[in-house]
């Protein structure tokens, strides 16, 4: 049992960014208790010897690049086996704001949602950040598409700044989709039981480097990413059976 | 003519004799991997059913015949020639699925390796005072 919140940080060459976010995240800790962890996507920058200078900070280094998804399902699997109830997915671009971190866990504490979205497009848009054209008309497909196979509410569907309960841990541990997974990790969740919550947040845009997914790519993604949906909408759940430790740690 | 149609007669084995002859050169070098243990037997497995299916249609002639007539291909063997693709087409599906699966383990092995390196050190770490 670990009653700390695990701040789950893929990283895949972030040396521009991670520090500040690391600075972000410790200063927010006192706040509220937590663990950070950042996993080391097999970055070839200086990123992991930025993080091994923190020694409150947990450095995984993966021995090559697995990609976001199997980098923050290493997370996943860190947090299984030390016993943390609650996991936070949490960019380290600097997009996401650490004083957002309560609102994201606040409904699993209350035991009303098994994952936690923080959504872009729950709120009128204040200054936040906006994406080109191109990428609102994939979100826009996704937030009906994904809302219409699980039958939930979720119009971030892109949003990696997620948080788990101890089941959701449990169930992305065993299977994390590959390649670009939020909007498909969204249909697993819902597909496998999982209650959805979105909450709305205010992204910044990224301090450093820049989209994974440009230009003639993004049709590309958007192609993959469909494909990815529809067979994941197909699959049958996977067997995840509840454990005791799974109920929110109130014993 | 008696010389025209005994070249008409080897002509009209020659394919039969290739069929066999690769046939038996795929079923030999299979046999010869796997001893060397350069091939695993459970991949070597669908490798022997397609060659010995191959040295079956090249000797048993009437049985492609049948079969080219069954798919109304009126030259047989473009029929051989289908079922070659096909077999083809089956064992790429074949190596896919495999792919796949060394994919899904290597990087469980990954993840499980960063995991454990993270571990010793810490406890290297929680060791010196």
């Amino acid at each position: 049992m670990n009653d700390k919140i695990l701040v789950v940080v893929p990283a895949y060459n972030e040396e521009m960014a991670i520090r500040q976010t690391l600075e972000e995240l410790l200063s927010f800790r006192g706040q509220t208790p937590m663990d950070i962890i950042v996993i080391d996507d097999g970055s070839v920058d200086s990123t992991a010897e930025i993080v091994s200078q923190y020694p409150d900070i947990i450095l995984i280094s993966l021995p090559f690049n697995l990609g976001i998804g199997g980098a923050v399902q290493t997370g996943f699997l860190y947090a299984l086996e030390h016993g943390y109830q609650i996991a936070v997915q949490f960019d380290a671009d600097g997009q996401h704001n650490p004083q957002d971190i309560p609102l994201l866990v606040a409904p699993i504490l209350q035991h009303e949602a098994d994952v936690v979205i923080g959504s872009r497009f729950l709120q009128p848009r204040d200054g936040s950040y906006l994406s080109s054209p191109l990428r609102r008309a994939g979100i826009f497909i996704f937030k009906y598409l994904n809302s219409f196979i699980v039958r939930q509410r979720v119009t971030d569907n892109t949003s990696g700044f997620r948080a788990f309960n101890r089941s959701a841990i449990r169930l992305l541990a065993r299977y994390y989709p590959h390649d670009y997974p939020e909007p498909e990790a969204v249909v697993f969740l819902g597909k496998n039981g999982m209650r959805i919550r979105e909450v709305p947040v205010v992204m910044r845009p990224r301090r450093a480097g820049h989209s994974s997914i440009l230009g003639g790519r993004a049709v590309f993604y958007m192609l993959k990413v469909l494909v990815a949906l529809i067979f994941a909408a197909l699959r049958p759940p996977i067997a995840n059976p509840t454990y005791d430790d799974d109920k929110g740690g109130q014993a | 003519m008696p010389m025209k149609t005994f070249v008409d007669l080897i002509q009209s084995y020659m394919l039969q004799y290739f069929a066999l002859i690769s046939s038996l050169f795929v079923l030999g070098t299979i046999i010869f991997l796997v001893r060397r243990r350069q091939i695993l037997e459970r991949y070597s497995v669908i490798w022997f059913l397609f060659g010995i299916a191959f040295i079956i249609l090249a000797v048993w002639k009437k049985l492609l015949h049948g079969l080219a007539a069954f798919l109304g291909i009126h030259y047989p063997p473009a029929a051989l020639f289908l079922l070659l693709w096909f077999s083809i087409f089956v064992l790429l599906i074949y190596y896919s699925v495999i792919l796949s699966r060394l994919s899904e383990d290597r990087i469980r092995l990954a993840q499980e390796l960063a995991l454990l390196k993270q571990h010793l050190k810490a406890m290297e770490s929680e060791k010196q005072p």
